[in-house]
């Protein structure tokens, strides 16, 4: 929405919320009165050339850093802010994967809160938090802490073994999330291009999903028969997608089936990172911490002060590269985790249904939160 | 005298070496020249640090699927 205020003979046009156009509204007709004066105030609603404003309830909000990142989303787009914080913070844990990881990380968000005012540090403390907690949800999956199965003496039952026999199950794991992920990119772009009234562009969106279910059919016919197992069925629905692709998108969408393939067999980058991660982490766990402690305690119980001394120095000098190690894996884990998550979602995630390329709002005054 | 086995677990480990240094050379050789050409970028425009980042990480993608496929190698039985 555009309102003109007239001054004096001169005009000043800006953009202001369609919330707040009665409010000024009221304002301009109040300082009419005042000040005597011909005021004319003139609403003008156009779609063209407008400035983008994202508005989210808090806690979503500290993900539009991320958005504001790539691109502000044009005049015709769905503000993606909420789709990443969802599956941001899963694919974030997914990598992650430790319960003892996720701990530390919401710490270290609940930290970096309390230290900074500025902006860009609160939305990365909430999005800290956020991904820790699914960490932490992961980590209890995984069943790891810390890289190993041990949480304080309680021993834990991993549901998907990351570290032994589980890996294969991870790649299954990691596919399926990333189906899920392009499914759910598509559907939105399904759902974009039909509200703006682009019907050719929108029964294409339904074709590349047609392929996909394809793809994921054609993959459990080969690999796992026993939950899908008709063949027919798999390539009929492939070979549907790819007519539906020709008639609607031309060769240039049948060109791209190679990318989609691409882009589900990128989502393999959560289980190698992740198999890299617990694999830093079990390293670091090789360090005789606690045997060193425990036979500190016997040089403590049988009061012989030679051992005690003799046993200290090492049992300081591991627990400090312990202790360091764990910050280098934690670190690691979280600038990758981080950058990989965000590249999977920029590149494969908003390329289904995401372009960008909107003016931002500037606002002359207003709430700065 | 050649032995069987250690030739086919010979294989597989130089199999999976050699996927895993592929991936990392062409991921080592990508990021030196974005990052060459990113920081003559950052040298000219203000407050671009966070994007250089982005960049250089996106070439990460051969390393990880050459140690995909080493890893794939080395569930083989010799």
């Amino acid at each position: 929405m555009s309102t003109c205020i007239r001054v004096r003979g001169a005009w000043y046009g800006g953009w202001c919320w369609h919330k707040v156009v009665a409010r000024l509204e009221a304002m301009g007709n109040a300082l009419n009165k005042q000040l005597g004066r011909d005021l004319v105030i003139e609403k003008v609603e156009t779609r063209e050339d407008m400035r983008i404003m994202l508005n989210n309830p808090p806690l979503i909000r500290r993900f539009e850093f991320l958005v504001r990142f790539f691109s502000l989303p044009s005049a015709s787009e769905y503000d993606p802010t909420l789709f990443i914080a969802i599956t941001f913070p899963v694919i974030f844990g997914m990598i992650l994967g430790d319960i003892g990881y996720g701990v530390l990380a919401m710490l270290l968000a609940i930290l970096i809160y309390r230290g900074a005012k500025e902006g860009f540090y609160r939305s990365l403390a909430g999005m800290m938090l956020l991904s820790g907690f699914m960490t932490v949800v992961w980590g209890y999956i995984f069943g790891e802490f810390l890289g190993s199965d041990m949480m304080l003496g309680i021993k834990l039952h991993p549901y998907i073994e990351r570290g032994g026999a589980g890996v294969v199950m991870l790649m299954a794991a990691a596919l399926i999330v990333g189906m899920i992920h392009l499914g759910a990119g598509l559907v939105i772009g399904f759902y974009t291009n039909l509200k703006h009234g682009h019907k050719e562009h929108a029964i294409a969106k339904a074709c590349w999903l047609l392929v996909e279910i394809g793809f994921v059919l054609v993959g459990l016919t080969l690999f796992a028969p026993g939950i899908f197992g008709s063949g027919l069925v798999a390539a009929g629905v492939v070979v549907l997608g790819i007519l539906g692709l020709i008639k609607y998108e031309g060769a240039r969408g049948v060109v791209e089936i190679p990318g989609l393939i691409s882009n589900m067999l990128s989502y393999l980058r959560i289980m190698a990172l992740g198999l890299s991660g617990v694999i830093l982490a079990k390293l670091v766990n090789i360090i005789p911490v606690g045997a060193a402690l425990d036979s500190l305690m016997h040089s403590v119980t049988a009061g012989n002060p030679v051992g005690i001394i003799l046993n200290i120095i090492p049992l300081v000098i591991f627990a400090v590269v312990f202790a360091l190690g764990h910050a280098v894996a934690l670190g690691l884990g979280l600038f990758e985790s981080g950058i990989q998550s965000l590249r999977l979602h920029y590149v494969e995630f908003f390329s289904k249904f995401y372009h960008g390329g909107g003016a931002a709002f500037v606002p002359l005054r207003g709430k700065q939160d | 005298m050649v032995d069987a086995s250690g030739i086919g677990t010979l294989g597989i480990a130089l199999g999976a070496a050699i996927s895993l240094m592929a991936g990392a050379l062409a991921t080592a050789w990508a990021q030196s020249t974005i990052g060459a050409a990113a920081m003559g970028w950052m040298a000219e425009k203000d407050g671009k640090e966070g994007q250089v980042l982005l960049y250089l990480a996106l070439p990460e993608t051969m390393v990880i699927l050459g140690f995909v496929v080493a890893f794939l190698i080395l569930q083989t039985k010799a």
